[in-house]
């Protein structure tokens, strides 16, 4: 056989695949299958965004902890670069003051109330603070010798002689410089102009904790400020001191580098996914660890922060208190307007390790957004799988019972149908419901035959039982003129003296029972039924069956005139 | 299709489970996707930063950043915006910092969603990539506004510099200094009302102090400017050019280039107010807002100190001003632009800049400024505004008796002009000391000045 052929079909072999096709048992099963299919497909879908949603949620916390390690690693990076860039700078520093003096054979402490030789260190030294400000990141650099130009003003104890250079912009590694302290001939013969607030000398006063800092300075040393409000401007600086020795021990000052905050705001901003990030470095030397959560507090004066590298930042508004401690070192924390969540963990600077504290914080309103926004998606998948799954019930019920209904009304209605539009099963019921139709009345015509022909049978036995009773009433008539009266008499008159066996056998005679018959009806022997005979006899005043059986026939014919 | 079909739904009365499920949806979907559909674009729950670039405080603590700090807690939080303040600088810097920007310059950052700038910058920055601000200030709003001080920001028939706050010009002066050469010489402040007075003064001073200049000047073209317009040159620029065929705007200029040459004034090297609390001069000419960045004391090379007894007067007008006219103010400083990105931060930008502008708080910033306000309320209120620092109540006295009897005029700021000025600057900065000391050492003063002339119509006349 060819395989096209095979393909090949006649017409009822095409009929019957299409009978097939549109079968009821066919289209229920093609439509749960497609049901169960795109309702399978759904779920699938929709668990797939489910899971999106909550894997979302973990990795929220991932990326918390993430962006802690890069912020952690970024502060770590700067101020480890900044240390190392800072006791290079005091070797260099020391280096220079200590020619200076060799040179002019003076020792450090007659330096005090001379303009020309703090002038002439100022000068000496100005360019390396220069090219170190420059190099690194940070917002400012000093050198502030332990020496003043006037001895004899008062509150001289705290001035001191030095050089403050500060960037202009922190945003700007080309922009220019600008003196805070020092001699201002010596800045602009450098180009690095006087800021709006400068002053000649330092006052150490200004400088938190600088007294004690000085007491506990060693060579090779690196330490941090307090932060605090550089005064004259609304910047608050973290200073990074590196003190400055000679050989003799002597104390010649300290140098270092200014980070402020908007230095660290725009430096430190943060690369991420996370909207609306605000990361804090506190300073938590005055506020120790150990206090009982609820009282954690990051002081707006005691921090920087920084946002995102997309713009956004927004510090936090006053105090920040962490509110609750979480697991993961996780935090809520809250100022005076904002509630964070956030996560917090001691970072180690310039060898430090339980000087500073990070944060990294999102405002709490976002993440119970994103909770939210995630719950009503997972509400919305389901609510769309539920009216998915109506819509495909009601669509492919409604697309196989209709052609049923239709049907089912057309026969109603007893329109002419096509069978084409017609389902098979229906096709088939309406033939079989035809035939069976058909069927039921060729019986009941036949039934009506038989009754007729009942009818007229009936009606010809009732003629012929009506004439045999006439020719009986006639027979009984002329044989009872026949018959002597007496002996009828006699015989009427002994049927009332036969006992029980005799009456019995007097009908079994006259039912036409012969002796034999009888005889075995009533289990009696010959001579028995012979004897019984001969009484019935003689009490009937008969002398034969035949008699018997004569007047048992008149007598009937009476009984029934 | 699917509209007709949601149609047909709400409209099924025999399905109203249809209608209950369809409600669900689109509540859910509106709480999902909330916003998107609302003319509205601000959302707090999402809130926009505008990141900022200003003027107000450089170098010092700054007023307008604590008035984004008050924004960003009140109405941002309220709205959902939040101002992020970038860079503090001059407008000077600014200017070349945006167009840096824009040009996409190595290391130059990206531009900021908002801005101060001079109309000038704005033109070069191209009006078309700037919010046009009548697009959210209705035509009620802007009359609200001084009218020259908006029409000022009118770029190609956009409103594209909204006016913040305006500065003019004033004269500085170190009171105890000038006390001591008042004692010793007579001279009083009555001298320096006229600049014929005031160079008289300057070269008493200089005589005086045994070869100080009495004062820097930080903008002087524009005292050179109007000095002129006041003597008639009213034509004294064209087309963002100075004429210097004009023979008025030459004479003008030897006047203040003589004082120059003889070292009786300077150009400021970096602001007028920082050679003043190093004692290097007494006074300074520079704008009103310098008053934020002065300090109290005045400081010697041997770190003694004495107080600055700060003295803020009107500039000297011009001696031959025609009768009954009006000597003149110079209007300046620059106006808030924001770039043009998204509706969502042209909104946001709106919402910050009709905050800042209102009345009360435009009066209460530019008072701590030394600023003049913008909204004509403010305009007029700063006549009856207390002030207690005794500095400020000085530049505000001065600023009334300016804003009284004179006429503000608007200086040039076609594209460049600033950065023009700024070369001319830079290069007389850079030659003064020398022009002094050739003219101390018996140079011929109209050669040195003629010198200085060339520079001027080199820098600032036409190519």
């Amino acid at each position: 056989m060819k395989l096209p052929s095979f393909f090949r079909r006649g017409p009822e072999e095409n009929s019957e695949l299409a009978r097939k096709r549109n079968s009821l048992r066919y289209k229920l099963f093609r439509y749960m299958f497609l049901l169960a299919a795109l309702l399978i497909a759904a779920f699938f879908i929709g668990l797939s965004v489910i899971g999106t949603a909550l894997r979302r949620q973990n990795s929220f916390r991932s990326a918390l902890q993430m962006q802690m390690a890069v912020f952690s690693d970024g502060l770590s990076s700067e101020f480890d670069t900044l240390q190392a860039w800072g006791l290079q700078m005091s070797l260099s520093l020391t280096g220079q003051i200590q020619e200076y003096l060799d040179a002019g054979h003076l020792s450090f402490s007659e330096i005090n109330d001379s303009e020309t030789a703090l002038g002439a260190l100022q000068e000496s030294v100005f360019g390396t603070l220069e090219e170190k400000l420059l190099q690194t990141d940070s917002s400012g650099v000093f050198l502030m010798f332990d020496a003043t130009v006037n001895t004899s003003l008062a509150g001289a104890g705290s001035s001191r002689s030095g050089l403050y250079l500060r960037k202009s912009s922190p945003t700007d590694y080309g922009s220019g410089l600008l003196l805070y302290h020092g001699v201002p001939e010596i800045g602009k013969k450098n180009g690095v102009m006087p800021h709006r607030k400068w002053k000649l000398e330092f006052q150490t006063q200004d400088l938190p904790g600088y007294d004690e800092w000085k007491k506990g300075a060693t060579p090779g040393s690196c330490s941090f400020s307090d932060i605090f409000i550089l005064p004259g401007t609304s910047d608050k600086v973290l200073l990074m001191l590196f003190p400055l020795f000679l050989d003799d021990g002597t104390f010649l000052g300290v140098c270092g580098f200014e980070i402020n905050d908007s230095f660290f705001q725009y430096k430190m901003a943060q690369p991420t996914t996370l909207s609306h990030l605000t990361c804090i470095l506190a300073d938590i030397h005055a506020a120790p660890e150990g206090q009982p959560s609820g009282t954690l507090q990051v002081d707006p004066g005691q921090s920087m922060s920084c946002g995102s590298t997309d713009g956004y930042y927004l510090a936090p508004a006053g105090t920040l208190s962490v509110t609750k401690n979480l697991s993961d070192m996780r935090v809520l924390c809250s100022d005076r307007i904002t509630s964070y969540l956030g996560i917090t963990e001691k970072v180690k600077l310039a060898g430090q390790s339980d000087r500073f504290r990070a944060y990294v914080l999102i405002p709490r309103r976002d993440y119970q957004h994103l909770f939210f926004q995630e719950t009503a998606q997972v509400l919305l998948i389901f609510a769309s799988l539920f009216c998915f799954a109506l819509f495909c019930c009601r669509t492919f019920s409604r697309r196989f019972l209709t052609p049923v209904l239709n049907s089912l009304e057309q026969l109603k209605n007893r329109e002419k149908t096509n069978p084409e539009e017609m389902v098979p099963e229906i096709k088939e019921l309406f033939s079989l419901l035809s035939e069976m139709e058909q069927d039921r009345k060729a019986q009941t015509a036949a039934l009506e035959n038989e009754i007729e022909n009942a009818r007229t049978e009936l009606g010809r036995i009732n003629k012929e039982y009506d004439d045999a009773r006439r020719e009986l009433s006639r027979l009984v008539y002329s044989r009872k003129k026949e018959v002597d009266p007496d002996n009828y008499q006699q015989f009427l008159s002994g049927l009332e003296t036969l006992t029980r066996t005799e009456k019995k056998i007097f009908l079994l005679y006259l039912s036409g029972k012969g002796t034999k018959e009888i005889m075995e009806e009533l289990g009696i022997k010959e001579s028995t039924l012979r004897y019984h005979n001969r009484n019935i006899y003689s009490k009937l005043g008969i002398n034969s069956l035949k008699q018997l059986l004569r007047y048992a026939a008149i007598m009937n014919g009476e009984e029934s005139d | 299709m699917k509209k007709n079909m949601i149609y047909r739904y709400l409209h099924m009365k025999k399905h109203p489970f249809f209608c209950l499920l369809l409600s669900f949806l689109l509540l859910v979907g509106q709480t999902v996707l909330p916003a998107c559909s609302s003319g509205n674009h601000l959302d707090p729950s999402d809130p926009v930063t505008l990141t900022f670039w200003h003027v107000y405080g450089e170098q010092v603590s700054s007023p307008m950043n604590l008035l984004v700090q008050e924004f960003n807690e009140t109405v941002g939080i309220e709205k959902g915006i939040v101002i992020n303040v970038t860079r503090m600088s001059n407008a000077s810097d600014i200017g070349e910092q945006l167009l840096a920007a824009q040009a996409g310059e190595a290391g130059a950052g990206s531009m900021p969603d908002l801005f101060l700038c001079y109309p000038g910058t704005a033109s070069l920055l191209g009006p078309e990539n700037l919010v046009d601000w009548s697009d959210y200030f209705s035509k009620e709003e802007l009359d609200s506004y001084v009218d020259a001080f908006v029409e000022e920001g009118m770029l190609q028939d956009r409103l594209c510099v909204f006016p913040v706050c305006k500065s003019t010009r004033l004269l500085y002066i170190n009171g105890t200094e000038f006390g001591r050469f008042q004692a010793d010489t007579g001279t009083s402040y009555s001298s320096l009302r006229t600049w014929d007075g005031f160079f008289r003064t300057a070269e008493k001073y200089r005589e005086w102090s045994g070869g100080k200049p009495f004062c820097a000047f930080d903008y002087l073209v524009q005292n050179v400017d109007v000095c002129a317009r006041e003597q008639g040159a009213d034509q004294v620029t064209k087309d963002g050019y100075y004429d210097c065929s004009d023979p008025v705007l030459r004479n003008t200029w030897k006047q203040f280039a003589d004082a120059l040459v003889r070292g009786d004034i300077i150009i400021s090297d970096l602001y007028a107010n920082t050679q003043m609390m190093t004692g290097e001069v007494p006074a300074g000419a520079g704008s009103s807002a310098a008053i934020l960045y002065f300090n109290d004391t005045v400081t010697f090379s041997d770190n003694t100190t004495e107080p600055m007894d700060l003295k803020v007067l009107p500039l000297p007008v011009s001696n031959h001003l025609e009768q009954g006219q009006d000597p003149l103010a110079p209007q300046t400083s620059c106006g808030i632009c924001a770039l043009k990105t998204d509706s969502v931060k042209a909104q946001a930008a709106s919402v910050f800049v009709h905050w800042l502008t209102e009345s009360g708080r435009n009066l209460e910033f530019a008072a701590e400024t030394g600023y003049f306000p913008v909204t004509e309320e403010a305009f007029q209120s700063i006549d009856s505004y207390s002030f207690q620092d005794p500095s400020y109540r000085s530049v505000y006295n001065a600023i009334r008796t300016v804003k009284n009897t004179c006429r503000f005029v608007p200086l040039p700021s076609d594209s460049g002009f600033i950065e023009k000025t700024n070369l001319l600057y830079d290069k007389l900065r850079a030659e003064q000391a020398s022009l002094a000391s050739q003219y101390r050492n018996g140079a011929d003063l109209d050669d040195l000045e003629s010198q200085t002339w060339e520079q001027f119509c080199s820098c600032l006349g036409p190519p």
